[in-house]
């Protein structure tokens, strides 16, 4: 997968991050895509009745996937 | 006795000269200053000296003593800072001239409660830019040097701790660890590096980065001086609300005690994946003096390894914030690679945040279920002795790894798992490997048990080919 800097730029403006020159934006979208990648292979789990680490719950003490 | 033999004790060596007033705390202080004088020059730990403070701090602590008001084993010790934990009325840089002429307003709590304990700081220590990376070769500051080959790193983000501690300019250093940034430090220089539990200490008073993995920890030259460490500043702080209201137990309480009965844990997945013949060597002959001690080794499950660093990546997102407004307003004055991370971190989604935190209770869980089979758990410090300073890569076994903070970080690669579940991990030099550079065994435990794993650290280290080892300009 290609993160191009033309997409990044596009999200900078319209979600209004903190801005950055043209040479960033090519400095970053490596790094961004290898964040992507590896955000990716998440979906390789299905993590939909995983609670959050941040979330207690009534049973808090089992384990969350249900087991 | 002459300066750097003074200097090169260990904490429970000096406490009782202390006390019994044998030394005076002026002593201790002027020949740590010795010290630093003497090696500050080649390893460039400190960024900022404190050395007219110490003296005055020293001459008040000599008096007090002297009227019957000795503080414990702490008392008249000196001890460094990381320069992004505060010390009120000193600079306060985290190593980044962004940070411009910040000074600390007022102690940090866990400095605070080092200083109530009667330890005299002697200055603040150099550290990875922002704290930021494992190589501690600062742009702003000067590259720390590694005080047992000074053309190699001390390891990071703590390096000036670890380099001071290791070349005895402090008898401690507080560091701090959101990735391992003080058990590398610990694995590179040879020294006992902490991160208790997370919850066990408070943060406040530090400039950190990911508040949810980020932790104060404690570097000494031997065991039993890291648990008088972190018995000084461990204990719920009612302004911090990441601290947890739990007892803080007698840490150095096991300390010699044999290890029978105690289950010490080799994980099948990942951390001996990727690692040099050498320190896989050391690390499996520590096992064995292990096991040989008492202990029953058996293999653990570590199930999520493959998928865990995308719950580290959740710093990316908080580094963002954390460092808005420096990005802002100050960028010029950031290293550019550190402004592409930096920057990065605004582009994960929400969805991508929040799976990572579903998979950071599935990897908690995992651990926990580890746990139940292992009282610890054993695994090299990192795959690698510590690296050239120049270097930009490393060779494993035949495979290439970058050595950038963003991508593939194979020398953290063994330390993040206890940041991400706030499980106590200790790191102990264990022999040495590639070049007579130090090696670190990593112990991890559950929650809350640090007296357990000091009492293992402190049982090997007893029979470790580390043991009482400094590098030789320390003891000159």
């Amino acid at each position: 997968m290609g993160i191009s800097p033309d997409t990044l730029r596009a999200m900078l403006r319209d979600f209004g991050g903190i801005p950055m020159s043209g040479e960033e934006f090519e400095k970053v979208a490596p790094v961004v895509e290898a964040f992507v990648a590896e955000f990716s292979r998440l979906g390789e789990l299905d993590l939909s009745a995983t609670y959050s680490a941040l979330q207690l719950h009534a049973a808090d003490g089992g384990f969350s996937h249900g087991r | 006795m002459a300066d750097s033999s003074l200097a090169t004790l260990p904490i429970t060596g000096l406490a009782p000269m202390l006390a019994s007033r044998d030394v005076s705390p002026v002593e201790v202080v002027d020949a740590a200053i010795a010290q630093a004088e003497r090696l500050q020059p080649q390893v460039n730990g400190f960024i900022t000296l404190m050395h007219e403070q110490a003296r005055t701090r020293a001459r008040e602590r000599e008096a007090a003593i002297a009227r019957g008001e000795y503080r414990g084993p702490l008392d008249g010790v000196p001890v460094g800072i990381k320069d992004n934990v505060a010390v009120a009325g000193v600079p306060l840089t985290a190593g980044a001239k962004a940070h411009g002429d910040k000074v600390g307003v007022d102690d940090a709590e866990a400095v605070a409660r080092i200083k109530s304990a009667g330890a005299i700081i002697v200055g603040k220590e150099n550290l990875h830019e922002f704290a930021a990376g494992g190589r501690s070769n600062n742009p702003h500051f000067g590259f720390v040097r590694n005080p047992w080959d000074l053309e190699r790193i001390p390891g990071g983000s703590s390096g000036g701790s670890g380099a001071n501690v290791a070349a005895a300019m402090t008898y401690a250093s507080l560091g701090t660890d959101v990735g391992g940034s003080v058990r590398f430090p610990g694995h590179c220089c040879g020294v006992v590096a902490m991160k208790q539990t997370f919850g066990r200490a408070s943060q406040r008073g530090s400039i950190l980065t990911w508040h949810h993995g980020d932790h104060v920890g404690p570097l000494t030259r031997t065991v039993a001086d890291n648990a008088l460490v972190l018995q000084a500043y461990a204990g719920h702080d009612p302004l911090d609300p990441s601290s947890i209201p739990v007892p803080v137990p007698d840490f150095s309480a096991e300390l010699g005690r044999d290890l029978r009965g105690v289950r010490v844990g080799v994980p099948r997945e990942w951390f001996f994946d990727i690692v040099t013949d050498d320190v896989e060597e050391t690390v499996q002959q520590s096992i064995k003096e292990l096991e040989s001690l008492g202990a029953d080794v058996v293999e653990v499950r570590l199930p999520y390894m493959d998928y865990a660093r995308s719950v580290w990546l959740m710093m990316a997102v908080e580094t963002a914030v954390t460092h808005e407004p420096l990005l802002r307003n100050r960028r010029d004055d950031i290293t550019d690679d550190l402004v592409a991370g930096m920057l990065a971190g605004q582009f994960i989604l929400a969805r991508d945040y929040i799976k990572a935190r579903k998979l950071e209770r599935l990897v908690k869980e995992g651990v926990a279920q580890a746990m139940q089979h292992a009282d610890v758990l054993v695994s090299p410090t990192s795959p690698a002795v510590a690296t050239h300073i120049d270097a930009d890569r490393i060779t494993i076994r035949g495979e290439v790894h970058e050595l950038a903070l963003t991508r593939d970080e194979v020398m953290g690669r063994n330390t993040f798992l206890a940041n991400i579940t706030g499980v106590p991990a200790i790191s102990i030099p264990c022999g040495f490997g590639e070049g007579g550079m130090p090696v670190g065994l990593q112990l991890m435990g559950r929650p809350f048990e640090e007296p357990l794993l000091y009492r293992v650290a402190y049982a090997y280290e007893q029979v470790s080919p580390s043991k009482g080892a400094l590098p030789p300009l320390a003891a000159a």
